[in-house]
């Protein structure tokens, strides 16, 4: 019951984060820097799920991610899903192809992510989509995908931490290995 | 010649060399006395001494002024070190009091033109301020500060004092998400302001937008002023919504479309009007007279529309 329990807390602190950097995302960063292309501060979090969770979690949890972020974007959240789940999928896949314990992993995946949502977003829009996208904004999706790595870092430990504090066994991959 | 034979001679019996310092006493100082009544250089004697204590003195007066000197420039640069930091600090203050005041200006000029808008129309508008973008670079959406609780409800139009920004996508309590006319899923009904040539407004890139559904007959052309049509009540009619640059007619079909330009920059909002209740406005009214001159000099677009029906 308690190991439930925590399971349950652990999603739900990778939820409340991916809202808050949502948030940062689409708020903050408007404030700051006006409507230069921000980070994608939440695809951290569904790299750090997906790679360090079983399939059927990454599943899950990116499932539920998109339904979270469906409410800051006019994006369908079919699409949403779609494209999430892809991305976790993608990133499963590129773990068991080319996996080293340091920081540059996770930024190079947290790069190649971002590059995929937007890629697997316009895709889905013409497979499924009602309003196919026929103007990409390229260069917005190669700044997203260069500026999202400088923040892995930095959301790294954090993601550590909550799955210390809900006594989520560290996963095999990371143990002692992870350094800037 | 002895003793008492020289005492013979000097009959007053003075020693003469006590006589000869007597003399040089009281002589010297009054020689000195009668030389220094002559002007000119210092006499011979003391040309040595004058040396040496002009020598003397121009090197203590050297260094005490230079030690002076150096003492009080130390204190000088200290003085000065802090006025310069007061003065640096004073200045940053009121470089950023230039700033905010500068920005409040603009501030200030921009609810003022938006003040005006409100007051000189029949509308119900509801001020709003842009707080959030959309989370996807491919989409146009924005999220206000205006929810359910001030009268928000879905397909309410958004406004600036130029022209069209979307529509209401959803609403929270507090917050709505608002469909901005530049993204791909949008939809506004619309008419050619010349011809009155109805079609459908929706996005095309952030920056481009399409008239769709154009009959093939119709009458548009490159700067055509395209405005709302106010059918369903969510904009006033004649409403600004942008510019034709091209129109693109295929070889089949039965339908053509334009691409226009938005009146309203997506990427330069801070401000928009909720429309609550139209009002039955109707610009084509206020255009004739002169009332929206301004909304469309940012067009190009002259101010007199031909309000006649083409069909």
């Amino acid at each position: 019951m308690k190991a439930k329990l925590l399971l349950i807390a652990n999603i739900a602190l990778f939820l409340l984060a991916t809202l808050l950097l949502a948030a940062g995302q689409t708020s903050f960063w408007l404030q700051i820097f006006g409507y230069f292309p921000p980070p994608a501060l939440w695809i951290p979090v569904l790299v750090y799920i997906a790679l360090f969770r079983s399939t059927f979690t990454a599943v899950v949890v990116s499932h539920l991610i998109a339904i979270a972020l469906a409410t800051a974007t006019a994006m369908p959240e079919g699409l949403m899903m779609i494209s999430c789940l892809a991305v976790a999928l993608s990133v499963q896949i590129f773990k068991t192809r080319f996996f080293w314990t340091a920081s540059t992993y996770f930024m190079l995946v947290c790069g190649l992510a971002t590059l995929f949502f937007n890629f697997y977003h316009f895709a889905s829009s013409w497979v499924v989509g009602e309003h196919p996208l026929t103007s990409p904004s390229l260069s917005s999706w190669i700044i997203q995908a260069l500026l999202t790595p400088l923040f892995a870092p930095v959301l790294f430990p954090v993601f550590r931490w909550f799955d210390q504090i809900t006594q989520r066994a560290e996963p095999p991959e990371i143990t002692g290995a992870f350094s800037v | 010649m002895n003793r008492r034979e020289s005492s013979t001679l000097n009959f007053f019996a003075f020693d003469i060399r006590k006589l000869l310092i007597v003399i040089a006493v009281i002589a010297l100082p009054i020689l000195s006395i009668n030389m220094k009544r002559n002007p000119g250089e210092a006499p011979w004697y003391r040309q040595p001494f004058s040396w040496i204590v002009a020598v003397s003195q121009g090197g203590y007066s050297n260094f005490t002024s230079g030690v002076r000197g150096t003492t009080s420039m130390y204190l000088n640069l200290m003085g000065i070190k802090k006025d310069n930091v007061r003065m640096q600090r004073e200045n940053e203050e009121l470089r950023a009091q230039l700033g905010a005041l500068g920005e409040l200006k603009l501030e200030n000029e921009r609810l003022n033109e938006l003040l005006q808008f409100k007051l000189n129309t029949k509308m119900r508008l509801l001020a709003a301020k842009v707080i959030a973008r959309d989370l996807s670079l491919d989409h146009e959406s924005i999220r206000i500060n205006r929810g359910y609780r001030q009268g928000l409800r879905k397909q309410m139009g958004i406004i600036t004092v130029e022209g069209v920004v979307g529509y209401v996508l959803s609403t929270e309590m507090e917050t709505a998400q608002i469909l901005v006319l530049t993204d791909r899923s949008a939809a506004i009904d619309a008419l050619v302001q010349r011809t009155r040539a109805r079609g459908l407004v929706s996005g095309k890139d952030s920056s481009t937008i399409r008239l769709r559904y154009l009959e093939r007959a119709d009458d548009v052309a490159v700067g055509d002023a395209v405005v709302t049509s106010g059918l369903k009540g969510s904009f006033p009619k004649g409403f600004p919504v942008g510019k034709v640059t091209s129109v693109r007619k295929t070889d089949f079909g039965i339908s053509q479309e334009a691409f226009v330009e938005p009146v309203v920059t997506p990427s330069n909002l801070e401000e928009v009007f909720v429309v609550l209740d139209s009002g039955g406005e109707d610009f084509n009214e206020k255009l004739a007279t002169g009332f929206g001159a301004p909304l469309l000099s940012k067009m190009n677009i002259p101010s007199a529309p031909t309000a006649s029906p083409a069909k």
